[in-house]
C-alpha cells in the first residue's frame, strides 16, 4: 500500500517536471525508455509470476513449501518403503532357510510338533 | 516440532512390529511386493511345488515369496531330499501358522546340538515311529528314550554311532 503511494508520488512530481526537462535530456530519455522496453519483453514473464504471487499470494512465497513438504512426505514414504522391503527381506529368505533344511530333514515336521514328545527324545539324549 | 513428529514414527513402527507372535511383522507384509499367481508361475515352478497347487493362490505373498525361493533351491537337492520335499510339502502348508512357528523353533533347537546326539534324536525317532501307536505311549510312559536304542526286539534300529549312547 505504501509502495503505491508512494509510486503515485514519484509519477506526479516526474510529470510536474516534465516541463523543465530540456529537449537533448528528452531525447536521451526517449532513447534510454526504448531500450529499457525492448529488454523488458525478455523478463516479461518472470515479472508476469512474481506480480500475480504477490497479488494472490499462493504460487510464489507459499506455494514452494508445499512443494518442498510434499517431496520431503513422498522421500520419507519411499524411505520406510526400502526398509520394509529389507525387512521384508531378510525374514522371507531366514523362514526359506529353515524350511528348506526342516523339510529335507532326515527327521520328519512331525517329530518337532509334539513338544512332549520331542524334549523326551532330547533330555534323555542329553542325559546320557 | 521435529523431535514429536521422530517421536510419533518410532512409535508408530514399534506398533507395526509389535505383532502376535505367529504372524509375521506387519512391517514384513508392507514391505513384501505382490508375488505370481499360480498362471502366472514358471512351468518348473509349477512342476516343484505341484503338491501346493491348490492353496497357492490363497497363501499370503510372504509364503508364496518362501515358496518361490525354495522352488529356486530344489533342482540343486539331492533326489532323496527332492522326493522328501514334495512328500512333506502338502502336510506342512497345511499346519496352522503356529504349529509351523513351534516346529520351527524346535527345529533351530535340534541344529544346535552336537552332531552325535541329533544322531541319537534320529534314531530314536526312527525306533519310535515305527511303533504301532499304542505301544508308543507305552514305550513314553515307561521311562527313557534311550530305551529304544536298546530294544532291538521292538524295532530294528542301527547301531548307535555315538560313544555317549549306552550300549
Amino acid at each position: 500500500m505504501n509502495e503505491e503511494r508512494y509510486g503515485y508520488r514519484v509519477r506526479q512530481a516526474l510529470n510536474h517536471g516534465l516541463k523543465d526537462v530540456p529537449p537533448a535530456a528528452a531525447r536521451r530519455l526517449e532513447a534510454a525508455r526504448h531500450l529499457a522496453l525492448s529488454r523488458q519483453k525478455q523478463t516479461v514473464p518472470e515479472l508476469v509470476v512474481a506480480g500475480t504471487g504477490m497479488r494472490s499470494g499462493t504460487s510464489g512465497p507459499q506455494g514452494t513449501p508445499y512443494l518442498k513438504q510434499a517431496l520431503a512426505a513422498l522421500a520419507l514414504l519411499v524411505g520406510m518403503w526400502i526398509s520394509f522391503y529389507w525387512h521384508s527381506a531378510q525374514y522371507v529368505s531366514e523362514l526359506e532357510e529353515v524350511d528348506s533344511a526342516l523339510l529335507t530333514d532326515d527327521l520328519p515336521p512331525d517329530a518337532f510338533l509334539d513338544n512332549d514328545i520331542f524334549k523326551w527324545l532330547l533330555d534323555d539324549s542329553l542325559e546320557d | 516440532m521435529a523431535t514429536r513428529r521422530l517421536a510419533g514414527g518410532l512409535i508408530f513402527t514399534l506398533a507395526l512390529n509389535m505383532a502376535v507372535a505367529a504372524e509375521p511383522p506387519a512391517t514384513v507384509i508392507l514391505g513384501t511386493p505382490p508375488q505370481p499367481s499360480w498362471a502366472q508361475l514358471t512351468p518348473q515352478q509349477r512342476q516343484t511345488l505341484a503338491p501346493l497347487a491348490k492353496d497357492w493362490d490363497a497363501l499370503e505373498n510372504i509364503r508364496r515369496k518362501k515358496w518361490l525361493g525354495i522352488a529356486a533351491r530344489y533342482p540343486n537337492m539331492k533326489l532323496d531330499d527332492q522326493l522328501r520335499m514334495q512328500k512333506r510339502m502338502r502336510e506342512w502348508a497345511a499346519l496352522s501358522p503356529s504349529e509351523r512357528d513351534k516346529v520351527r523353533d524346535s527345529y533351530k533347537d535340534f541344529q544346535q546340538l552336537p552332531a552325535d546326539q541329533k544322531q541319537a534324536v534320529r534314531q530314536k525317532w526312527e525306533a519310535y515311529s515305527s511303533l504301532p501307536p499304542d505301544e508308543r505311549q507305552q514305550v513314553r510312559e515307561s521311562g527313557k528314550s534311550s530305551r529304544l536304542l536298546n530294544s532291538g526286539k521292538q524295532s530294528p534300529v542301527s547301531p548307535p554311532v555315538s560313544s555317549g549312547t549306552p550300549q
